[in-house]
């Protein structure tokens, strides 16, 4: 410290000094000086810290900020978590007995509330050749699944899952290379695959009846791109078949659509001649047809230009543009649902640039569409009321979960994390419980062994 | 001119406490407190006030000391910041009412000193209400506490030559207030 300057004072302002200080002397206090220092530092915005046990935090202002880093940095993790918790046990609506959801995860089936909970692993049943079961399928209250061959586990079998104490059994005596998803039939009671060329319908029980493609006629195509759908009526399916030996599978120029009736009569063609078009699905109410088709190009090398999901009536007309891709030279990957009401249909639309969303449209294209759910997600089905769309969607890590997606837009709801197939069968009225007591819950009623996994 | 030194604290005590050292805060109250609640009279003319500002400014002292660069100018700079909390005070006091100067303030400085020193008492404190609280606040600074012009220029903004035209002025009316004191 410096020697500061004295400057003189005259002999009136020394006696004013002198007075001055004099008549402040009684103004002086008895004070403690810790209690002040304590008292002001205590009132400064961060000096609550200092009413923490601990002598560190007394002592510098620096340890004063840390702290207040480390508590911020704390209480953001904090809230972190809890928001995570809070998302993970977000209230899912009631879990009231509507249905089942089966679903695939890690190579065996399970079935579950419709919500995911009370999940019950089914492959473990009696009968079940070890794993590797995917696609489950409800038929009213039977659920089928593929899975590998008794006899030959290089190949896929249909498997039935029977109900209140039974075990997993292969359909038929003769095992078929069942490679792909089967077409129910709309009472829940046929299913109607396509192998080897041949178009098989079948029942639960095991008869079946096979239709060969009449000479001059289509030939069908076993490939993904058959997806067959049964008319609501059950009498007949509409395929999707080749009209030139051999099939031109890529790009899919030599697919047209066929109504197959089961009595036995010749496929009646719906497709335009110039216009491929296979992936075909009739909608609820039976009255139009949503197709996956391609713009003609006579330029190209093929017939088909860019691809787009196409509506027609049933009789094959009235046909138009419901989404148009614009990409060009492969298979946008196209899958899409009805809704029950016939009005909406629920995609994955991959465009030309890969971006990859759900999306629901209005098949009068009244309403423009709109976006559900962004990244890779694909529509499994939906609820009876329209509400919900059962999906499944990869993240950005690779895994795939199941989710509810509410069509109004709302938040969607993780049911099954890590599951990559799935399929809801929905109790007609919330009353009947196709495994059990009705208004029973379902839990693992009807499976042997119960075996509750999850 | 001759110097002097004040030396009241340990060298490092004014760092430690701008970094937050209460303890270190506590040795400089220790030091201050009484040259603050001077200060704070002189320009209140109240006790209480004189207590209510002083408190205030050692608030702002425990918030703002890290903004003093040089320790040589500590002591002045609590006297301004006495000050200028007193002021404050009476400014925001006068807001609220009209205040009168309290018989019981009056008994207080009469009391304060011997039998013959009350009524000159009163008559200083009578004169010093005569000055501005700016000017209260300047002479206190240099005849309570003895600061050199320079410093209190320092603490307050103001050119040295400045501050002692004020204090002439201020000696003057004090003069013509009290006679020859």
């Amino acid at each position: 410290m410096s020697d500061r300057p004295i400057e003189p004072m005259d002999a009136f302002e020394a006696r004013l000094a002198r007075r001055l200080r004099a008549a402040s002397d009684h103004a002086l206090r008895a004070v403690d000086p810790a209690a002040v220092a304590r008292d002001v530092a205590l009132a400064h915005p961060r000096g609550w810290l200092r009413s923490i046990p601990g002598w560190w935090l007394t002592r510098s202002r620096q340890r004063e900020r840390a702290a207040v880093l480390v508590f911020a940095t704390l209480s953001l993790i904090v809230a972190i978590l809890a928001a995570a918790l809070l998302i993970g046990s977000r209230p899912r609506p009631p879990s009231v007995h509507l249905g089942h959801l089966a679903y695939t995860l890690a190579n065996d089936v399970y079935v579950a509330d419709w919500d995911g909970r009370h999940a019950v692993k089914v492959t473990s049943a009696s009968g079940a050749p070890g794993s590797g079961f995917d696609i489950p399928r409800w038929y009213g209250a039977t659920l089928t699944m593929s899975g590998p061959d008794a006899r030959d586990p290089t190949v896929s079998g249909l498997f039935v899952l029977e109900r209140a104490g039974g075990g997993i059994r292969e359909l038929g005596p003769d095992a078929f290379n069942f490679r792909f998803d089967a077409a129910r039939s709309v009472d829940g009671r046929r299913y109607a695959f396509i192998a080897g060329s041949v178009l098989t319908i079948a029942d639960l029980a095991g008869s079946s009846n096979v239709l060969r493609p009449p000479p001059g006629h289509p030939i069908w195509d076993n490939s993904d791109l058959a997806t067959m759908s049964w008319s609501p009526d059950g009498a007949a399916l509409l395929a999707g078949g080749c009209t030139v030996d051999p099939c031109d599978k890529s790009p899919y120029a030599t697919h047209d659509l066929f109504f197959v009736p089961l009595d036995g009569g010749s496929p009646q063609p719906l497709s335009s001649p110039d216009t491929p078009a296979w992936h075909a699905r009739v909608s609820p109410d039976g009255a139009e047809i949503a197709y996956m088709a391609c713009h003609a190009d006579t330029s190209a090398t093929s017939r088909c230009g860019s691809y787009y999901l196409g509506i027609m009536r049933r009789d094959g007309s009235d046909r138009r543009v419901l989404v148009d891709t614009n990409a060009t030279g492969r298979s946008p990957g196209f899958q899409y649902h009805w809704s029950p009401d016939s009005r909406q249909i629920a995609y994955t639309f991959g465009d030309a640039s890969g971006t990859l969303g759900l999306w629901v449209a209005d098949a009068a294209r009244h309403m423009p569409p709109s976006q559900l759910m962004t990244g890779p997600a694909a529509p499994l089905g939906w609820s009876p009321d329209g509400r919900l769309i059962l999906a499944t969607h990869v993240d950005g890590t690779g895994g795939s979960s199941l989710w509810a997606v509410p069509t109004d837009g709302s938040a969607s709801t993780e049911l099954v994390r890590g599951a990559t197939s799935g399929d809801w069968e929905w109790v007609p009225d919330g009353a009947l419980d196709p495994f059990g007591e009705p208004n029973a819950v379902s839990r693992s009623s009807g499976f042997a062994p119960p075996s509750l996994d999850r | 001119m001759s110097t002097t030194a004040d030396r009241r604290l340990a060298p490092g005590t004014v760092a430690q406490a701008a970094a937050g050292d209460d303890v270190a805060f506590a040795d400089i109250v220790a030091a201050y407190d009484d040259d603050m609640v001077r200060i704070a009279y002189l320009v209140t003319g109240d006790v209480a006030f004189a207590h209510e500002a002083v408190a205030s400014a050692w608030g702002i002292a425990w918030r703002k000391l890290r903004t003093l660069r040089d320790d040589d100018h500590l002591r002045p700079w609590l006297a301004a910041v006495t000050a200028n909390e007193a002021r404050q005070l009476l400014r925001r006091q006068r807001r609220r009412t009209i205040r009168e100067i309290p018989m019981d303030a009056v008994a207080e400085w009469a009391g304060s000193g011997s039998a013959g020193g009350a009524d000159m008492t009163i008559d200083l404190m009578a004169a010093l209400l005569s000055l501005t609280t700016e000017d209260r606040a300047i002479v206190a600074m240099r005849y309570a506490l003895g600061l050199s012009s320079a410093e209190i220029g320092h603490a307050i903004g103001l050119s040295a030559p400045g501050v002692r035209s004020r204090l002439a002025r201020a000696l003057a009316r004090l003069k013509q207030e009290l006679g020859d004191v």
